[in-house]
């Protein structure tokens, strides 16, 4: 037996032992307290949930947060679900940031940024992530975390920075910040995981929903070398190839193949989403982030988005990326986004706009004309009205 | 003589250090190239607190509360604002740029003033000649990181290939109200 293929055997044997030990361990996770728990206000923890009281009334009127009552009671049925007699005690808030993240607060706060919707293929990883903040909040890491960074002394920079961030008072945070003051330690990150997962496959839903996640978001970060310094989630989620490996590793030994998983279905997902593709990709954009947001819209198609939605924003980033090359990848995405019938207003007109650079005045005419068909009263109506004199005559 | 020395130096430390606003008066003036009539009076911002190469800056009751940003002459190349971040640099102008491509020049210089950190939403696009030149305006709406509601109008045109702007940005709350019948005069009034 060589040496390579020993240490292959051995840490298959490995994993198979610590697939079977998380199995026992995973059967064990319990929430830490009663529903509808509330700490004594003299206490530590009363005096942590105070300070997150106070700022969830600022989360509560934020600019940013996204009420559109569908989403939100979407997000809030599942949460329910998930969490079961402890949905009571939760609050959701969906809130404008085109970030990968969702995060708990212990007083059972939980926002969800936009940014999450665009890397999820199907319900049952939207539901990961959920089951995974849901199980921050069931063992209390938040203030298992501040009764040990109270000890180090940096309790101060903790509530000031750490928590101000991740409610997003601050807008819409860049992040660098958070990495070490507000991180989950990994022992808690890896709890989360397994209890999530446990959440998820008790509500039937695919085990093996949270390792296709991590695969995703690997591939998003290759494609975004230059900036993965400045992601929020990459910053205070470091090992993504070890979680994506035990999870997968779980997900084997749970999954039974008599159970018809729920949430699996693309299609169903991406019907959910498509009514906020837009702005949430617009969003996105203005990250300024175009390798991110290319590695996105490959994601996309491959989910079955709507194309002239995912052409638009080709068409957008080429045009705002305006490399050697981009006017022409430009022309060619918004071409093909207005051969759909449900081609936008907008890809109309910015469109017209690129042609007219390209000094197509006559084709320019008909989409700055298709534009206003379609959105008569847009507020820049006046403007288009003056180019297609302008370009009538010229 | 000695014990005035330090106390001297120190002095004209202190009034070289401390940048200085100068009072714009009522009336007929010039900034950055262009002219402008006012009806009140403008503080004019020291050349150190100059957000941009070919920008000069005023305001009435602080930058925070409103500016006035006379930019121009900005050649293909430039960037609106000085960069402050090696990880989102300021976009730079293109000659060949078209509304759409100002908007999201403008929309994009501002955010990244911000350390990436705000959302701007802008609209309201028509055409408003800009001194003798053909131009076009629009305005600008978002929050400041710390929750601050604000409005911009801003007059854009390109001649020669090079960009001129007047942005008007103030806190929504009483102040842009309160001025923007000025800057409406201002915008219309304006030679270069």
């Amino acid at each position: 037996m060589t040496r390579s293929t020993r240490r292959t055997i051995n840490s298959g044997l490995f994993l198979g032992l610590m697939g079977i030990v998380c199995l026992a361990l995973s059967d064990e996770y319990k929430p830490d307290f009663q529903p509808n728990y509330r700490p004594v206000t003299d206490s530590d923890e009363g005096g942590l949930w105070y300070v997150i009281d106070k700022q969830e009334e600022q989360v509560k009127t934020s600019p940013h947060r996204i009420r559109d009552p569908e989403l939100n009671r979407y997000i809030h049925d599942l949460v329910c679900d998930l969490s079961g007699e402890y949905c009571s005690g939760i609050r959701v808030y969906i809130m404008k940031n085109p970030h990968f993240n969702a995060s708990m607060a212990p007083n059972g706060m939980m926002q969800v940024w936009s940014g999450l919707f665009l890397r999820l293929s199907n319900e049952a990883e939207l539901a990961a992530v959920l089951g995974h903040e849901i199980a921050h909040y069931l063992r209390a890491h938040t203030i298992k975390r501040w009764r040990t960074i109270r000890e180090t002394g940096a309790l101060a920079v903790w509530l000031d920075v750490g928590l101000g961030l991740v409610t997003g008072v601050h807008g819409l945070a860049s992040l660098g910040l958070m990495s070490g003051a507000m991180a989950y330690n990994r022992g808690q990150e890896e709890e989360a995981d397994r209890y999530g997962l446990q959440l998820l496959v008790d509500h039937r839903y695919a085990p093996e929903a949270p390792a296709q996640l991590w695969h995703t978001l690997e591939i998003e970060r290759e494609a975004d070398q230059s900036k993965s310094s400045s992601s929020f989630f990459f910053a205070t989620h470091p090992d993504i190839e070890d979680r994506a490996e035990y999870l997968e590793q779980q997900a084997r030994v749970l999954t039974k193949p008599e159970i018809d998983y729920l949430g699996r279905s693309h299609e169903a997902y991406v019907e959910r989403v498509t009514p906020y593709y837009y702005a949430f990709m617009q969003n996105h954009l203005e990250l300024q982030e175009y390798e991110q947001t290319e590695s996105l819209l490959k994601l996309h198609r491959e989910l079955g988005y709507p194309a002239h939605l995912t052409d638009h924003f080709s068409g957008e980033l080429y045009r705002l990326r305006n490399l050697e090359g981009d006017q022409e990848r430009a022309l060619e995405s918004y071409q093909a986004a207005v051969e759909s019938p449900q081609s936008l207003a907008v890809t109309h007109k910015n469109f017209g706009y690129m042609l007219m650079k390209q000094k197509q005045s006559q084709l320019a005419r008909e989409q700055f004309q298709l534009y206003l068909d379609k959105n008569p009263s847009a507020t820049d109506a006046e403007m288009i009205r003056f180019y297609l004199q302008t370009l009538e005559s010229s | 003589m000695k014990r005035i020395l330090p106390l001297l130096i120190l002095g004209i430390c202190l009034t070289a250090c401390v940048p200085a606003y100068t009072l714009v008066p009522e009336g007929k003036t010039t900034s950055n190239g262009y002219e402008v009539v006012l009806e009140s009076e403008w503080n004019k911002a020291p050349e150190m607190l100059k957000p941009g190469p070919r920008t000069e800056m005023w305001t009435k009751d602080g930058v925070e509360l409103n500016q006035l940003l006379f930019v121009s002459q900005l050649d293909a190349g430039e960037s609106l604002f000085h960069s402050r971040s090696r990880e989102l640099p300021m976009p730079k102008f293109a000659a060949d740029m078209l509304p759409n491509d100002v908007i999201d020049f403008v929309k994009t210089s501002f955010k990244n003033l911000y350390g990436g950190e705000i959302s701007i939403q802008a609209g309201h696009l028509r055409p408003q000649s800009f001194g003798q030149t053909p131009g076009y305006r629009f305005q600008l709406d978002f929050f400041t990181p710390s929750g601050l509601a604000k409005r911009g109008d801003v007059l854009a045109t390109i001649k020669n290939d090079q960009l001129y702007l007047m942005v008007f940005v103030a806190a929504r709350m009483h102040y842009y109200d309160r001025d923007q019948p000025e800057i409406e005069k201002l915008f219309s009034t304006v030679t270069f």
